[in-house]
């Protein structure tokens, strides 16, 4: 795996996030917002620190980021599943989040 | 390379007798070609310059990110230092320690192929001596960073065994026979090298784009009336976008210009075995590649 799958995988995801939130309209929109800003953070923190491929937390960070790429999808997809979309987003921005900052030794 | 060099062949009268029998074999007295060693030489440094200048203008535009996502509460001394907040935590982002390592490999693959150079020059005692200094400087920066791969660490130590290596050949021959072992030894280092500076380079493209989309959404969500204000908001939003365009530019024209090294290098160690003076075509391209990196470092001044 490379050390730079989280890099990818939050930035992409911030990228799918954004284009989301000018689908969404509401509560939704704004609340996708605030993930795409937590999003393009972590994104920024991840490149400056040098990560672990090999670590149990750092594997299961980046499957959470993927599944919520995936559940993003594409088409009319995304915007049937904002529900699911936002609650995938959520749990990944926790578990990247915990490692990032532990990773930073904050 | 209507520039190209050659020492005068110190075993020329023996290539005399040989052709005399009809018993040359190809490139065994001929003069090595010191020509492309400098070019090749001159756009590893070129490269590396340039990679100093694009990293400079990266962490201007990190200062102005930081314009938009200032620390929260009063104006401190560290108000626009790179930090964000992540889950209510305030953590670094400083890019810095993240760039060093990829300037210390381009430092050993410009030093390394200074050392061929000097080293098809005869010239010893300057150069050579000079180059092996500055690529141990830097390999060992290199090998004390914390982010440098394990794969560049390896790639600098074989460039810094082989330049030990080089010795002080007398003859054409002998010079030839230890240039085509360095190159053939090196080849791996410098491919490994050269795949760092791109994956750096990539990660620090995803930083610009990062930082370009979150100052325009951050501009987006201000309210500012038209007029002066307006304006002025308009110029630092373009700023920002400009800059951003400028640094990915230079990103992607640096990581073309290494990635031109490899063919390079590669063509030029064939060449000791053509021993033809035919026009390298791999040589020429990464002298362009080189030559539109300094223009596009050239068009932001």
């Amino acid at each position: 795996m490379s050390d730079h799958a989280l890099v990818e995988g939050l930035a992409g995801l911030a990228s799918r996030v954004d284009t989301l939130s000018h689908l969404t309209e509401g509560d939704d929109s704004r609340t996708l917002e605030e993930q795409e800003d937590r999003l393009a953070k972590l994104t920024l923190v991840a490149i400056a620190l040098d990560m672990d491929a090999t670590n149990a937390k750092y594997k299961d960070a980046v499957s959470r980021v993927q599944g919520a790429i995936d559940a993003i999808g594409d088409g009319d997809k995304r915007i049937r599943n904002v529900a699911q979309v936002i609650s995938k987003v959520a749990k990944a921005l926790d578990v990247a989040e915990k490692l990032i900052t532990k990773l930073a030794g904050v | 390379m209507n520039t190209e060099r050659r020492i005068a062949p110190p075993c020329a009268r023996l290539i005399v007798v040989l052709v005399v029998l009809g018993a040359v074999s190809a490139g065994c007295g001929a003069a090595v070609p010191t020509g492309r060693f400098d070019a090749l030489a001159e756009a590893s440094r070129g490269v590396e310059s340039k990679t100093a200048q694009t990293d400079a203008d990266f962490i201007k535009l990190t200062r102005r990110f930081m314009t938009f996502s200032p620390a929260p509460g009063p104006y401190r001394a560290d108000s626009f230092a790179p930090v964000v907040d992540v889950g209510g935590t305030r953590v670094d982002f400083d890019f810095g320690p993240r760039l060093e390592p990829r300037q210390a490999a381009l430092g050993v693959l410009a030093a390394y192929t200074e050392a061929l150079a000097a080293f098809a020059r005869k010239d010893y005692q300057g150069e050579l001596d000079q180059a092996t200094q500055s690529l141990g400087a830097s390999a060992q920066l290199l090998a004390g960073h914390a982010s440098s791969s394990t794969a560049v660490k390896q790639g600098a130590g074989v460039l810094a065994t082989v330049v030990n290596g080089l010795g002080h050949e007398v003859t054409e021959r002998m010079r030839r026979a230890t240039l085509r072992k360095a190159m053939d030894d090196a080849a791996p280092g410098v491919t490994a090298i050269v795949a760092f500076v791109k994956e750096i380079n990539g990660l620090a493209g995803t930083a610009v784009t990062t930082m370009r989309d979150q100052v325009i959404r951050r501009a987006n969500s201000l309210t500012v009336a038209d007029g002066p204000a307006r304006l002025q908001l308009n110029e630092v939003v373009e700023g920002m976008i400009g800059d951003s365009s400028a640094v990915l530019a230079q990103l992607k024209q640096g990581s073309a210009a290494a990635d031109a090294i490899v063919p390079a290098h590669a063509e030029i160690r064939d060449a000791l075995d053509r021993d033809d003076r035919a026009i390298l075509e791999k040589l020429q391209t990464l002298v362009a590649e080189v030559k539109r990196l300094q223009r596009i470092n050239a068009s932001l001044k």
